[in-house]
């Protein structure tokens, strides 16, 4: 399993202070600490990986460009930083249909068997990416959000200029079209 | 429980599996623990989907490629401010200089070149006892001269003024006592003095008359001491009333000054030439008759008297501000060609 380390919040707050008085060691930090985790949330989402590098590069640069030009982020670091990364993959490929959120009552929960556990469990991770790439793009970034990068709720509503019940939503549907997406690739 | 509900509680479990509780752990303090179990083993797959390390070495590189180069520049020194540094510390350097040589007199290397009038300083301080006889640097010659001291007996009839030896061998009987103030004359040969004659010194009975000197015979006539009186041109050391010619010095001669007076002089201690030199304090005449004599504060003198000031440079050096110079000169009054003195008595 790939576990991916996020730098605490209070390392931030200290990186990005250093950064917005121009320190060259502190833009230099953030740049290591943040580039794999954003690539990540690129790659995933996108197909190609050369695609990836490139949208990957432009949120760095592009956070360079705030610090120079006096717009630099204030309040959350990685909040700042993955929504630029996601407005980069908008920006590449257009904003995607706005996504038509059925209301939760609208879902109908099914008890997991140990079936689905095991599978789940022993899913390899090609088909871990295939599923997931298989999800629509809000899906996808809400998971990779709230699970992976492992945002708050409210940083995960900044970065997807969404507010937190919706949010809430999101990652409950995310969380379950998964689901169904491994059981129809099952053939279930 | 609502559906709305299990939401909130999945929302709380993916906060407590950040905050780095197992699903295993998280799903034994919910009810609904059951459901939450594959939702949260769905949202986890996330994880597991992720690219290894070895699978996106590479591109991280090129990341970098593009990244690294536009980091923010190291800060560098202003190579450009050492130019400008270095004048201004230069000129600094040279106004510093200026005043600081504006401010201290500079040390007196050599008298100043006077006339028969005027008076050079001494740069020592003499501590020779009262009566001290001390002959100026005379040529060698077997000139007369009569000195006025301490007498001192020595061995074998031998005598001292002041130390200075005395070859009284062409006295039969000289008949003086060691500790009496007596007069000598002779001449001096050899850098050594040959007394012809040696008497008692007497105080002079009253002022001399104010006769002029003659100058059919005159001897060098040497003396130094306090002046114990001082009337007119007539200056009393050791006693001996000594006319001196109208100068310059006269204006700012005072009582207790030790002076040594060495000059030629007739059979009456009249000087007809004398050189005055003030011994216990400086006293400057410079060519144009203006005199100064050292008040003993931190005044600054003259520019002219400066050089000669040693006195005052040694005792006013270390004073940050010394005052400027009040007058050209300070004279104690009488005639002086150009006395600017405001302490004219």
């Amino acid at each position: 399993m790939i576990v991916l380390t996020l730098p605490d919040v209070a390392q931030d707050d200290k990186n990005l202070l250093q950064a917005r008085q121009g320190n060259r060691e502190a833009v230099a930090r953030i740049y290591e600490l943040y580039k794999e985790p954003v690539f990540q949330f690129i790659r995933l989402r996108v197909g190609d990986p050369y695609t990836a590098e490139d949208l990957t590069a432009q949120v760095f640069l592009k956070f360079m460009r705030a610090l120079q030009g006096g717009n630099p982020p204030t309040q959350s670091l990685r909040g700042w930083i993955f929504k630029v990364a996601r407005n980069a993959i908008y920006d590449h490929y257009g904003e995607p249909a706005a996504l038509p959120i059925e209301t939760i009552d609208q879902w109908v929960g099914t008890a997991s068997g140990d079936v689905e556990l095991q599978v789940i469990q022993e899913m390899s991770v090609e088909r871990a990416r295939r599923a997931i790439q298989m999800l629509v793009p809000a899906h996808q970034e809400v998971l990779m959000l709230r699970f992976d990068q492992q945002l708050s709720l409210k940083e995960t509503a900044d970065v997807m200029d969404k507010d937190v019940n919706t949010i809430k939503a999101l990652q409950f549907r995310a969380v379950n079209t998964l689901r169904q997406i491994l059981r129809d690739d099952r053939g279930e | 429980m609502s559906e709305q509900d299990i939401a909130g509680l999945l929302n709380e479990a993916i906060d407590r599996l950040a905050a780095g509780d197992s699903i295993e752990t998280i799903v034994a303090q919910y009810e609904r623990g059951a459901e939450l179990r594959p939702m949260l083993e769905a949202g986890r797959l996330t994880r597991r989907a992720s690219y290894t390390a070895a699978e996106i070495r590479d591109s991280l590189a090129r990341i970098d490629s593009q990244v690294l180069p536009n980091l923010p520049p190291p800060p560098t020194f202003p190579y450009w401010l050492i130019l400008p540094l270095l004048i201004g510390a230069g000129v600094l350097i040279v106004i510093l200089i200026a005043a600081s040589n504006a401010a201290a007199p500079a040390i007196p290397t050599q008298a100043p070149t006077l006339g028969a009038t005027q008076v050079p300083l001494m740069t020592e301080t003499t501590t020779a006892p009262t009566f001290a006889i001390t002959l100026s640097p005379a040529p060698e010659s077997a000139a007369s001269v009569t000195l006025f001291g301490m007498l001192e007996a020595g061995e074998n009839g031998s005598f001292t003024i002041n130390g200075l030896p005395i070859d009284a061998s062409a006295i039969a009987s000289p008949g003086l006592q060691s500790g009496s103030a007596a007069q000598i004359t002779g001449v001096i040969r050899d850098g050594q003095i040959i007394a012809s004659g040696i008497a008692t010194a007497t105080p002079a009975a009253g002022i001399l008359p104010a006769t002029t000197p003659s100058a059919d015979s005159t001897t060098r006539l040497v003396i130094e001491g306090p002046a114990q009186r001082i009337e007119g041109n007539i200056v009393t050391i050791h006693e001996q009333n000594i006319a001196l010619p109208e100068t310059h010095a006269l204006q700012v001669i005072q009582l207790g000054d030790v002076l040594r007076l060495d000059g030629q002089a007739d059979a009456n201690k009249r000087f007809i030439e004398v050189q005055i030199i003030f011994i216990s304090v400086d006293v400057v005449i410079n060519v144009d008759g203006q005199v100064w004599r050292d008040p003993g504060t931190c005044d600054s003198p003259p520019d002219w008297a400066r050089d000669a000031a040693s006195r005052w440079f040694a005792r006013c050096a270390s004073s940050p501000n010394p005052a400027p110079p009040a007058n050209n000169g300070s004279s104690s009054g009488g005639n002086s060609g150009g006395n600017n003195n405001d302490d004219d008595d």
